[in-house]
């Protein structure tokens, strides 16, 4: 097992360094580079830029370089002194941008995987074991709902809601009071009493395609033959039922850690925009707009870092529960 | 069957159905048996006859949309009392308090019927653990002992296992170790054998038939297998289209058959002595659809010794032709009627 797992780290290793690679290829694809936006931008403010300035300017921020140079100089830095660049739009390291961001965007999506499960599980189950009973319907209902609304639609809707109900604004992480306050425990309170909503507009989906996987794993499982085994044995149906079936139907949970993670933090990004949420999605959209290559570059390797180690968890969480797949 | 004996478990005129969408399904049609206490019997037929749904009924065991429509069946209990467990609520706790505790059973496939992400010691004792009262040390050490029992080297090592990790003959040995686990009065095996290879086979079979004389089980052996039948029980019920059509001790039913549907069932038996056959004779046609039962005798479409019209037109009663020996079958219900007393 050790070995497996070490064996998955070194393979980690050479997976991000690709995306990485490839990445950083892919951002600099469309013509031009953050310079040209930006004169563009003075252009069209009617200042004149000259040539000599340009050239300057882009000494300055290192684009005279060849773009394998630029690559390396970048991961060289961040491997060295975890300093992921500078952003040009923000006109600020990298790593500033990040810091609060990254813990925000991880509170938002693991609170909203949480959600996903914690709704999915029951409903799922029951929904396969009272297979066409009303709750049936009704979940079903909901689960195709969930899976067919966009989570801004969702957002949009549920901020009209709180506005039109409650007369607050529900919109970002922080009061007003608190968005540029240091971190307290006032500001906690006041983030947990606001995550609720991205927590359910970035949980909802998820839990509605859950809820349809683990119903169809449940009616699988609920007509193997050890289910009759168990019942034959003269155990009660409750117990046997999550002891049995569920324990073998719930892999798919499992395995949904490795793209849950990625999907609600590149998923989220327009409700991230909706919502106004400080979180990643938002600022991968803008950098990727304005060419801010090492800002996008930086968010997309902190997503494939992300993406390959809940790959690696989900993985061991499976060979936890599965001794078929541990003894292999 | 004798009336002095014991009758530890009856199937009276059991009717099971299955109601589906696209119509209803006539799985069992009367069946009747009788189960005497410490005898094994043997249920024979053709897949889909309903030799499975009738014995999963005994414990209230109908996969989803079967019902009992009509008929008894009537457990001994061990003082004495007389239970209909068809009259028991679906899964509640008279039915489960029999269900391993009394009737235990063994499943056509090891691999599948068993859990592949629970240890075997997990699966086993939780079977102890729900019906006797001993403490963990003990129950450990029932559970050693119970796949010792069964033929399972290394037993001690072998019970922290997982299932996938043994072979298909082994696999069953766990499954009539657990089966026997709280000492159940009844074994029902469905088919225990049919996934084995042929190799296999007559070693599990030689364990059960074994702890069936230790322990005195009285044990209900259904399968598609005269051969297995021939060695394994003391009397026979052949089933067809969901109601038993000859019963009779199993050495004077194999030997001479009455019902046509049993002489074609022997018929088609590969002998392997005696002179070679060209081709395996084989019963003509197939089982009618069990949406629709055909009027009359249930064989008709298939029987080469059709006596009339009758057959087509009238389902035949069941009659005594011999010691024990009872068949369904206008052939013999004339000779009854005029010979008049043939023991009944």
């Amino acid at each position: 097992m050790l070995s497996y797992i070490i064996k998955r780290l070194i393979y980690m290793v050479f997976t991000i360094a690709f995306i990485s690679v490839v990445s950083f290829i892919v951002i600099q694809l469309p013509p031009g580079d953050y310079l040209t936006t930006m004169i563009s931008q003075m252009e069209a403010q009617g200042d004149v830029v000259s040539a000599e300035l340009e050239a300057a300017l882009r000494v300055r921020y290192g684009l005279d370089q060849p773009m394998h140079k630029q690559y390396f100089t970048w991961v060289t830095r961040i491997l060295t002194r975890l300093d992921f660049g500078y952003s040009f739009a923000y006109n600020q390291p990298v790593r500033n941008l990040l810091g609060d961001r990254l813990l925000m965007t991880m509170a938002v999506s693991a609170s909203a995987m949480l959600f996903a499960w914690i709704v999915a599980f029951p409903i799922g189950i029951i929904s396969a074991v009272k297979q066409y009973s009303l709750f049936d319907y009704f979940s079903t209902f909901l689960g195709f709902l969930g899976m067919a609304t966009p989570s801004f639609l969702l957002a949009l809707v549920l901020l009209w809601v709180c506005y039109q109900v409650f007369g607050t604004n529900a919109s970002g992480l922080f009061s007003q009071e608190f968005i540029n306050a240091p971190w307290s425990m006032a500001r906690v309170g006041d983030m947990l009493s606001r995550i609720w909503l991205p927590m359910i507009v970035g949980g909802f989906q998820s839990a509605a395609g859950l809820i349809r996987t683990l119903r169809a794993n449940m009616l699988d499982e609920l007509r193997k033959p050890y289910v009759t085994t168990a019942k034959a044995k003269g155990l009660a149906n409750a117990f046997l039922i999550i002891k049995y079936p569920v324990r073998i139907a719930i892999n798919p949970f499992l395995s949904s850690v490795a793209w849950m993670f990625p999907q609600l933090i590149s998923g989220m990004s327009i409700t991230g925009i909706v919502l106004n949420l400080p979180t990643l999605g938002p600022l991968l959209l803008n950098s990727l707009q304005n060419q801010d290559m090492y800002l996008a570059g930086s968010v997309v390797l902190i997503l494939s870092v992300l993406t390959v180690t809940g790959t690696l968890v989900s993985d061991l969480l499976l060979a936890w529960v599965d001794p078929r797949i541990r003894y292999q | 069957m004798n009336k002095d004996n014991n009758i530890i478990l009856e199937v009276r005129n059991l009717d099971v159905k299955f109601f589906q969408d696209i119509g209803t399904v006539n799985a069992v049609n009367g069946a009747t048996f009788q189960l005497p206490e410490g005898k094994s019997i043997g249920i024979v037929g053709e897949s889909g006859c309903g030799k499975t749904i009738t014995a999963y009924s005994t414990i209230g065991l109908l996969p989803p949309g079967g019902k009992i429509t009509n008929g008894e069946i009537l457990y001994t209990q061990r003082d004495g009392s007389v239970v209909d467990t068809a009259q028991l609520r679906k899964d509640g706790k008279e039915i489960r308090s029999i269900r391993g505790r009394d009737i235990s059973m063994i499943f056509q496939e090891p691999m599948t019927a068993l859990s592949p992400v629970h240890t075997i010691y997990n699966q086993l004792s939780e079977m102890i653990r729900l019906h006797l009262d001993l403490n963990e040390k003990e129950i450990r050490e029932r559970s050693i002992e119970l796949l010792q029992m069964v033929g399972i080297p290394a037993a001690d090592k072998r019970i922290d296992e997982y299932v996938f990790q043994l072979s298909g003959g082994m696999r069953q040995r766990v499954m009539i170790a657990m089966a026997l686990a709280s000492y159940p009065r009844i074994l029902i095996a469905d088919e225990p054998t049919t996934a084995l290879d042929v190799t296999i086979q007559a070693q599990v079979l030689k364990v059960i038939k074994d702890l069936q004389e230790k322990l005195s089980l009285s044990l209900i052996l259904i399968t598609h297998d005269l051969g297995v039948v021939a060695h394994m029980v003391d009397y026979v019920y052949v089933m067809y289209l969901g109601r038993m059509v000859e019963s009779g001790p199993v050495d004077q039913l194999l030997v001479e058959p009455l019902h046509p549907y049993t002489k074609g069932l022997l018929r088609s038996i590969p002998r392997v002595r005696g002179e070679r056959q060209d081709r395996i004779d084989s019963i003509p046609g197939t089982v009618p659809d069990a949406y629709f039962l055909p009027q009359g005798c249930p064989f008709h479409s298939r029987c080469n010794e059709l006596v009339g019209e009758i057959c087509k037109k009238e389902a035949p009663e069941r009659v005594c032709v011999g010691s024990e020996h009872y068949v369904s079958c206008h052939i013999y219900s004339g000779s009854v009627n005029e010979g008049g007393a043939i023991d009944g």
